[in-house]
């Protein structure tokens, strides 16, 4: 996006420059002159932002309406009555006052820009983060290769070793889940693979994992491994102390 | 660890100052060495005599009470030759005109900005805002309670000087 038309900041900077180039005296300015100036700069320039626009073709009715109040004869009583009737302030006057004002801070910046060219080729050492001291905790902190075999048989081991039929009954994952529930309302917390240790079938372990998984979906629970390999331990949240649950969902 | 002798502990400092490339605080560079502020400001002193002679292309600056090492002016086209620098592109005319508001009348809200440029400053304010050089400092207690911007460190720095009070002083308005 174009931001400065035709490297004029606005219309104020503009409508400045016009009179500092006739080398005139802000307050002496004729603005019906400066007016003729102003309107044929702007026209003259390509208009790529419609609000930028609109703000420089603001300037120009405000030129063009003193430059008429200036052409129309004095009417001395007139203008005592209509200032006398809604205090309208003098146009003027008033852009007078607010070139002023803009003209100071147009000349600090110039003086900013001077410091800029200096002050923004010290050049300092390109960032680049010192050490930082995070250190993540290592989930595997303390595991041994021993670990790892005694956690493989302990697993192997409390799976049934053979089946002696294909079992046909599927059990409902709401029954464990009840099940579940029952359990921990008596006992307060249960460990997982202690409660897993009485299954006799490979459904009953599918189904009861799948109901605790269900369960802390749901928030009825809420399970704990303290260590890794150690016991899931489950315990009932407070929401627990309802009924019973029906389907999974 | 904690230096020895006034030697190391100068060493120290300079150390710590070439290796962080933001502005460090008196009070940090008092605890990374173990000494009390008045030894670090001290130290600094001498650090930044050493550096100010002529014959060195760095310079030890102090930017609000925070150090930082910076190139002297003088060698930046050099620093400018190697390839991964780039001159840095100069403030638009409008938004110069924009931070020269912000600096002298901070804090200052959008509108009174916009009202004393005659034009809409959002895109300035957006690019300076990026920039770093400017920052919302708070909110007028007034209507719609409009958000007050002010400079920023990165604007001292930018400027190359030391404090708000290093700024060239506002031009008079000599019509009045």
């Amino acid at each position: 996006m174009k931001v400065d038309t035709e490297g004029f900041s606005g219309p104020l900077d503009l409508l400045l420059s016009l009179i500092e180039k006739k080398q005139i005296d802000i307050c002496e300015v004729s603005i019906s002159e400066i007016a003729d100036d102003y309107l044929e700069q702007v026209s003259a320039m390509e208009w790529l932002d419609i609000d930028q626009a609109a703000e420089f073709l603001i300037m120009a009715a405000t030129l063009l309406y003193i430059k008429v109040r200036a052409l129309l004869p004095a009417d001395e009583d007139l203008e005592e009555l209509a200032a006398a009737a809604e205090e309208v302030p003098d146009p003027r006057a008033e852009l007078v006052v607010r070139l002023v004002e803009y003209r100071r801070y147009r000349d600090a910046a110039r003086l900013l820009r001077s410091l800029e060219a200096v002050g923004s080729r010290m050049y300092t050492r390109p960032p680049r983060p010192l050490p930082t001291p995070t250190v993540k905790a290592n989930p595997m902190e303390g595991i041994t290769g021993h670990d790892l075999l005694q956690a493989y048989l302990d697993a192997s081991s409390s799976i049934p070793e053979e089946f002696p039929y294909l079992p046909t009954d599927e059990i409902p994952i709401a029954t464990q889940m009840v099940a579940v529930l029952v359990r921990l309302a008596r006992r307060g917390r249960l460990g997982l693979f202690e409660f897993l240790g009485g299954a006799e079938s490979r459904h009953l372990l599918v189904s009861t994992v799948l109901a605790v998984l269900e369960l802390v979906r749901r928030g009825r629970i809420s399970a704990s491994q303290p260590a890794p390999f150690g016991e899931i331990w489950m315990f009932p949240t407070s929401q627990a102390t309802g009924g019973v649950p029906n389907e999974p969902a | 660890m904690c230096p020895t002798n006034p030697h190391e502990a100068q060493a120290a400092v300079e150390a710590i100052l070439f290796a962080a490339s933001f502005p460090l605080g008196l009070k940090d560079i008092a605890a990374a060495i173990q000494v009390d502020e008045d030894t670090a400001a001290k130290l600094l002193r001498t650090l930044q005599d050493r550096y100010s002679r002529k014959d060195s292309g760095i310079v030890l600056s102090d930017v609000d009470g925070s150090f930082i090492l910076t190139s002297r002016p003088e060698y930046a086209p050099y620093i400018e030759n190697l390839s991964a620098r780039q001159r840095p592109a100069p403030l638009s005319p409008a938004s110069i005109e924009t931070l020269s508001i912000i600096a002298y009348r901070q804090p200052v809200t959008r509108g009174e900005i916009d009202r004393i440029r005659g034009v809409s400053s959002d895109s300035s304010i957006a690019t300076l805002t990026e920039r770093g050089l400017i920052a919302e400092v708070g909110r007028r207690n007034s209507v719609g309670r409009p958000v007050l911007y002010g400079t920023t460190r990165e604007f001292l720095m930018y400027l190359g000087i030391t404090s708000l009070s290093d700024l060239p002083p506002l031009p008079e308005s000599e019509d009045q």
